[in-house]
């Protein structure tokens, strides 16, 4: 009986955290999903398609994650961002190939998400990184969204 | 005492299982809006820096381009519908390994999205048919459960919305793979529908020889190149190993396209937050190369279909 309480102990004491980090995760990618398609979008008439994919990482102090995206000349994308509760947590930059900067978000408050239309095909690299003022560690999911021409 | 520490343990399982539950679920909060999904995220929010250890989230991150992009553009030039370019909705039974499966959930992901583009709501429904019965074998129901097929279904001649669905459906299959320390059979789904879109494309671009076609195909350079690094991290059988050198035959193909990039200063609207990356890029593949690449992604996508 002893061992088999001990068992559930370590069972519970394994899992409770791993479940609590996943609903974590769960619920800032819902945060970003949400940011594809706002109410002022619906209100335009504008839909960005996601690119199926869930680009994630789990970041802590002085870490960052980055990939390489190309982007279609001729398009407007949407890159969103969540760290956490607050919008401004997750600071995002793009990079050429050159390592010319074309964008970062900290110029304009941690924006969680922006648009980019792309006047020719441009390969470039995205860049993020928690902002250490606001939080130190966690789950960051970014998504990408083409805007269907109307 | 004794009878605290059970309650203690009791009550500690049921919360976790509760939790496990509810997480399993969470895919359902996708139709939330900002507000109510941050005031969620606040109450959930609990993990402290210790946790960490328990995320199994690490290594690198690719992007490959949504094949629904492509499609878009076949279709923005004039080339018309063409079901010879999809693959039959009938091969799915044609697939047994894993492998198969996953590379062919995403050409029939890439198919999906070409019919629903292209406004072919029979074709669309039973593609969607083929997808659902594959994810279904791979454990992935959840992303492409009897709910999707319903809304797919309901808003037949509803472009937006059909797309919208299908694409989340394939990011929540991506998210779940990823969750579930799965990321090799991701990478198949995102190869399979990059490798379908491709051949769309170049089938397209033999059509109707259209200089923006031949270009997008020229643009994959580095998509390749990310699927090749992509897929190389799980390069542990022959299957993987094939498909491998498959693709880094073809990229050695793209080595001989020239290409030139001009850095110019981006332009933001702050009131719209949207900024215009002005920098210029051009493509130019000499019709050998061009050959090559088409008939390449012919014989890669055979492979996988077939």
């Amino acid at each position: 009986m002893k061992q088999f309480k001990l068992t559930l102990i370590a069972i519970t004491l394994l899992i409770s955290p791993s479940i609590f980090g996943q609903i974590t995760c769960d619920s800032i990618s819902n945060v970003t999903n949400s940011y594809l398609n706002t109410s002022q979008d619906k209100q335009l008439n504008r839909v960005f398609i996601s690119d199926g994919q869930v680009y994630r990482a789990f970041l802590d102090e002085d870490q960052s994650t980055e990939f390489e995206v190309t982007l279609y000349g001729g398009s407007t994308y949407r890159v969103a961002s969540s760290a956490g509760v607050a919008e401004n947590y997750l600071i995002f930059e793009i990079y050429d190939k050159n390592r010319n900067l074309l964008f970062s978000n900290t110029d304009y408050n941690n924006a969680p998400y922006w648009d980019f239309k792309i006047e020719s095909t441009i390969d470039c690299f995205v860049e993020a990184r928690l902002d250490m003022n606001k939080k130190l560690s966690g789950c960051a999911i970014m998504m990408i969204g083409f805007e269907k021409r109307k | 005492m004794k009878n605290k520490l059970r309650l203690f343990i009791i009550g500690s399982s049921l919360f976790s299982a509760a939790m496990l539950i509810g997480g399993c679920g969470a895919d359902s909060e996708s139709t939330k809006d900002a507000d109510t999904l941050k005031q969620d995220t606040d109450q959930k929010d609990t993990v402290k820096p210790d946790d960490q250890s328990v995320f199994m989230i690490g290594g690198q991150i690719f992007s490959i381009p949504s094949p629904v992009q492509t499609a878009f553009l076949i279709k923005d030039v004039g080339v018309p519908f063409n079901s010879d370019y999809v693959n039959p909705a009938e091969n799915v039974a044609n697939y047994s390994s894993n492998f198969s499966k996953a590379l062919n959930l995403g050409v029939y992901g890439a198919d999906l999205g070409y019919l629903t583009i292209y406004e072919q709501t029979d074709g669309a429904l039973k593609y969607l048919k083929s997808v659902r019965g594959l994810s279904k074998e791979l454990g992935l129901e959840g992303a492409f459960d009897e709910k999707l097929a319903e809304r797919f279904s309901s808003n037949i001649g509803n472009q937006d919305s059909m797309l919208v669905f299908v694409s989340d459906a394939y990011r929540n299959s991506d998210k779940y793979l990823k969750d579930n320390d799965k990321n090799h059979i991701a990478a198949l789904v995102l190869a399979g529908g990059w490798i379908e879109s491709m051949y769309i494309a170049a089938d397209a671009a033999i059509s109707s020889n259209n200089s923006l076609l031949i270009e997008r195909l020229g643009d994959q350079k580095n998509p390749l190149a990310s699927l090749i690094k992509m897929i190389g991290q799980y390069n542990n059988d022959s299957d993987y190993e094939d498909l491998i050198n498959e693709l880094e035959d073809l990229y050695g193909i793209f080595e001989g396209i020239k290409y030139t990039y001009e850095y110019v200063p981006s332009f933001t609207d702050e009131s719209n937050k949207l900024t215009t990356i002005k920098s210029k890029h051009t493509v130019e593949i000499a019709d050998g190369d061009l050959e090559a690449i088409i008939e390449k992604i012919e014989s890669i996508r055979t492979e996988i279909v077939e």
